[in-house]
């Protein structure tokens, strides 16, 4: 993990360095516009929608894709950049604490996810892809079921082609309890994600001692339904770190584009109080 | 071992477990009907030059050039209106006009043009961004008034093939600007000895009989008799060479008149096999192009001149270990042994000696040129100050003597060489420790092309690096060689092959021959999503489609701007330095 996050920071140096200075510089602004009370909300409440505004300029990017307006590698690397400066902006908006009022609440707790989901979708980004490049057995996400219903398929035929030749009960029940099930559908996803998962081994485990028990036709086929399991194992991994590598981005997305209506709401909520005031 | 195998046949041939037949040979298939040779036909071919030079003497015992013509020649009665040839399509015969009168093409009108409107080039902002709302639904969708009726060109058939012909012939003509080809005349060899697309069009202006002799006739012809070859040669150097010259960085420095001398003493060299792709089958992760690579020099022999590639792959080896290994590639443009003649003419005392071996990789097309011309006509271009610098050097002539010649990553190169993804020119590559899988290159793509993607996005890896089933644009492009209509092309001026969904006819010939299987026929339907069917047969119609590199999008390929993450790109896999400039990014 720490191989390709090194080489991305050390790829974004100079991007940092120019990015921790506009940091520096508007930290610097909003001292001094705190310590002579000029309207710091108001102008760090702009800027966010403003930055909001851009960052969401990144989907609409991706759906004009025909359109000569730059690389989505710019794109993207400016969203993330901009993204930075939107977390800090944010808290010189909102404090360190939640703020009062149940849409101010939800405003900022919609902010947060939107925040983590992010760094979390480019941490990801960046540590993932090598991982699933080396585990062995890569195939697209979306062929996935496909495969794991021809396993199954296969399987199954294994063991009813066994029943009909001659049959092995010890097989066939702990087939059908515990090895049908696990090439059922996708297993231990999160000991996937973090490379822990262990309930292949422990049925190919359990067929081996079964070989004790079963004659050598059976055997044949127990070594089969091994290999079955085996590849179900990989396919499983592959399963999980591609999904997770997909999910994210629907939170993040879905969450955005709530974001954007609140915001708007957000901002007629606090004029109109401004104007009944007064102000 | 060898001796058990023996046995083995010895016993299974007296258990009379094997047929004997007689083995098959080179013309057991010959290119068209040899009974449409009459004795008058041959007369009449070798009334006229270059066949009129042709002497029995010169051709080995056991050859005769009278088989040669006649099982590599096929005789073709075209009628007024046929097209013999067509722009950009690819050709490996050459032709010679017996009777009746033809008419090239040097250009040809606007409203003349056969090309699917859909796929004209997209020059404004709005018309790109229409495509958000005007891509139906439902993929493939076609203007189902272009097919058929519309169509400037016909087809029949004839001589049991396809052929095309112009609708109407003298409107074209009054349109066009063109040139009469009188009887007699021979043309068409700079495609069939280059694989360089067709410069013309070529219709037939009154009924007209045809010779047509493919390459590997004239390939022969020019082998054994000299008469024959400095006909054609000249004849090659005379439409050819001036063009072909100006496309080389350091030759195009040459005068004219030199470019001719040069090209006078030069030979032209065909080796290898024009269908390596056909033994290969498709290529993908587990596979290889396995076709028998032949030895143009090997390392230690005398180096008697330098070699320009005009076409396909050279591979460059040098001894190690028990075996040899690659070093590097050639292609088109690229020159051989430019350094070794450069130093002896320095040091006479250093041999002109052949410091690797160098073989052709399916086809190469390339001219030897002597090295005494070698001396007294390019070394002095290399010697004028400022005119060659280092680095063009090191691009025209790869340094592969010299000592500090960078080794590639050898397991990527073989790679590249054995599945002979080399030959893209616009490969797309794909970075899988980058990808992310998002498929908004796929998406990208498919915005750009009727709603259907123009790739799939998996193919041969190596490494962290995928070569994704996306045409590559090669720079031989095998697709283009069985095409009966003439659809499949090089867009002229680039790199780009397109397809021409008009004159697709859909008989899957291109998609059958492309080595990378990157070519898919589709069924396409009317404005309303109705399936198209072919009224005779009543099976759907098919269209062939692939990548087509965005050519008549703005900004280019779609897929490569499209990827967030910069893990995907289209290059130029016989280009090193761009290869290894991507990787280290
Ligand atoms: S279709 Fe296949 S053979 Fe033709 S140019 Fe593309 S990749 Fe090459
Ligand atoms: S757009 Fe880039 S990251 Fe996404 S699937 Fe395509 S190559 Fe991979």
């Amino acid at each position: 993990m720490a191989g390709p996050l090194t080489h991305y920071f050390k790829r974004s140096l100079s991007t940092t360095l120019i990015l921790a200075l506009v940091i520096a510089g508007l930290i610097t602004v909003w001292r001094i516009s705190d310590t002579r009370f000029y309207q710091v909300s108001e102008w760090t409440g702009w800027s966010l929608f403003g930055l909001v505004l851009l960052l969401v300029l990144y989907n609409v990017r991706k759906k004009i894709s025909m359109l000569p307006v730059g690389r989505a590698w710019y794109w993207r690397r400016m969203h993330t950049w901009l993204g930075w400066l939107a977390i800090v902006v944010f808290v010189l908006h909102s404090g360190w604490q939640p703020p009062a009022g149940k849409l101010n609440f939800i405003l900022w707790l919609f902010m947060l996810i939107i925040f983590a989901s992010g760094i979390f979708g480019l941490l990801l980004s960046i540590a993932l892809p090598p991982r699933i490049t080396r585990s062995e057995g890569r195939v697209q996400l979306e062929r996935i079921p496909r495969i794991r219903a021809g396993l199954l398929r296969k399987a199954d035929h294994l063991i009813a082609r066994l029943a009909k030749e001659q049959g092995s009960q010890p097989l066939t029940d702990f087939y059908t309890q515990q090895i049908r099930h696990y090439l059922f559908k996708p297993r231990e996803f999160a000991a996937h994600c973090f490379n822990s998962a262990n309930q292949a081994r422990k049925l190919i485990n359990s067929l081996d001692t079964l070989s004790r028990y079963i004659d050598k036709t059976a055997d044949e086929k127990a070594e089969q339904l091994r290999q079955l399991i085996d590849y179900k194992h990989r396919l499983d991994r592959q399963y999980s770190l591609q999904f997770l590598l997909r999910v994210w981005t629907y939170v993040h997305v879905a969450f955005s584009i709530s974001l954007l209506v609140l915001v708007v709401l957000h901002v007629i909520v606090n004029y109109a109080y401004h104007l009944e005031l007064g102000f | 071992m060898a001796n058990e195998s023996h046995t083995e046949l010895q016993d299974r041939a007296e258990s009379a477990a094997m047929l004997h037949i007689s083995p098959p040979t080179r013309w057991d298939q010959p290119f068209g009907d040899k009974q449409q040779f009459t004795p008058e036909m041959v007369q009449a071919i070798l009334r006229h030059e270059p066949f009129s030079l042709l002497a029995a003497e010169n051709f080995p015992t056991g050859r005769n050039f009278h088989d040669l013509l006649l099982n590599d020649g096929r005789i073709t009665h075209y009628q007024r209106g046929d097209i013999i040839t067509h722009v950009g399509a690819y050709g490996s015969s050459c032709f010679l006009l017996l009777s009746g009168e033809l008419r090239l093409m040097l250009s040809l009108p606007e409203h003349f043009d056969v090309s699917d409107k859909k796929r004209d080039k997209i020059t404004s902002v709005y018309s790109a961004l229409r495509q958000l709302w005007s891509n139906s639904a439902i993929a493939e969708r076609r203007d189902a008034s272009r097919y058929g009726k519309h169509q400037e060109i016909n087809t029949r058939e004839a001589d049991g093939r396809l052929i095309h012909m112009v609708e109407n012939l003298p409107e074209l003509i009054e349109a066009a600007h063109s040139e009469v080809v009188e009887s007699g005349t021979f043309f068409g060899e700079i495609s069939a000895l280059t694989r360089a697309p067709r410069a013309a069009m070529i219709v037939a202006e009154s009924d007209a009989v045809i010779y047509e002799l493919r390459w590997q006739g004239l390939r022969d012809l020019r082998k054994w008799d000299a008469g024959f070859r400095i006909w054609v040669d000249r004849l090659l150097a005379q439409r050819n060479m001036l063009p072909f010259f100006t496309q080389n960085k350091i030759l195009r420095h040459l005068p004219p008149e030199q470019i001719l001398a040069v090209a006078e003493h030069a030979s032209f060299e065909q080796l290898g096999d024009t269908h390596w792709y056909r033994k290969s089958g498709k290529i993908s992760s587990a596979n290889r192009v396995n076709s028998a690579e032949e030895i143009i020099m090997a390392q230690g022999s005398y180096l008697d001149g330098v070699l320009l590639i005009r076409g396909g792959f050279v591979r460059v080896m040098e001894s190690y270990g028990s075996a040899e290994r690659t070093i590097g590639v050639l292609t088109e443009n690229q020159m051989y042994g430019l350094h070794t003649v450069l130093e002896h003419h320095k040091n006479p005392q250093r041999p002109l000696i052949m410091a690797h071996t160098i073989k052709a990789m399916g086809y190469v097309d390339l001219l030897r040129i002597p090295t005494h011309i070698v001396i007294s006509h390019i070394l002095p271009i290399l010697q004028l100050k400022g005119l060659v610098s280092r680095d063009l050097l090191e691009q025209v002539a790869p340094a592969f003597e010299q000592e500090e010649f960078e080794h590639r990553d050898q397991a990527l190169l073989e790679t590249l060489l054995d599945k002979h993804i080399i030959n893209g020119t616009a490969t797309m590559l794909i970075d899988m420790d980058r990808c992310v899988g998002c498929d908004d290159c796929v998406r990208a793509c498919a915005t750009a092309h009727d709603n259907n993607p123009r790739f799939i996005r998996h193919g041969t890896e190596y490494a962290n690096l995928q070569f994704t089933n996306a045409c590559m644009q090669c720079r031989d492009p095998v697709c283009t060689v069985d095409c009966p209509t003439g659809a499949i092309v090089r867009k002229e001026g680039t790199r780009v092959i397109t397809i021409n969904d008009t004159a697709c006819i859909g008989c899957g010939n291109c998609a059958r021959s492309c080595p990378y299987d990157n070519i898919r026929l589709v069924t396409v339907s009317d404005q309303q999503g109705r399936l198209l069917m072919n009224e005779e047969t009543n099976q759907p119609i098919k269209k062939a489609t692939k990548c087509d590199l965005c050519v008549d999008q703005l900004g280019g390929p779609a897929c490569a701007r499209a990827c967030p993450h910069d893990a995907l790109t289209r290059i130029d896999t016989s280009d090193p330095k761009a290869l290894r400039q991507w990787l280290d990014r």
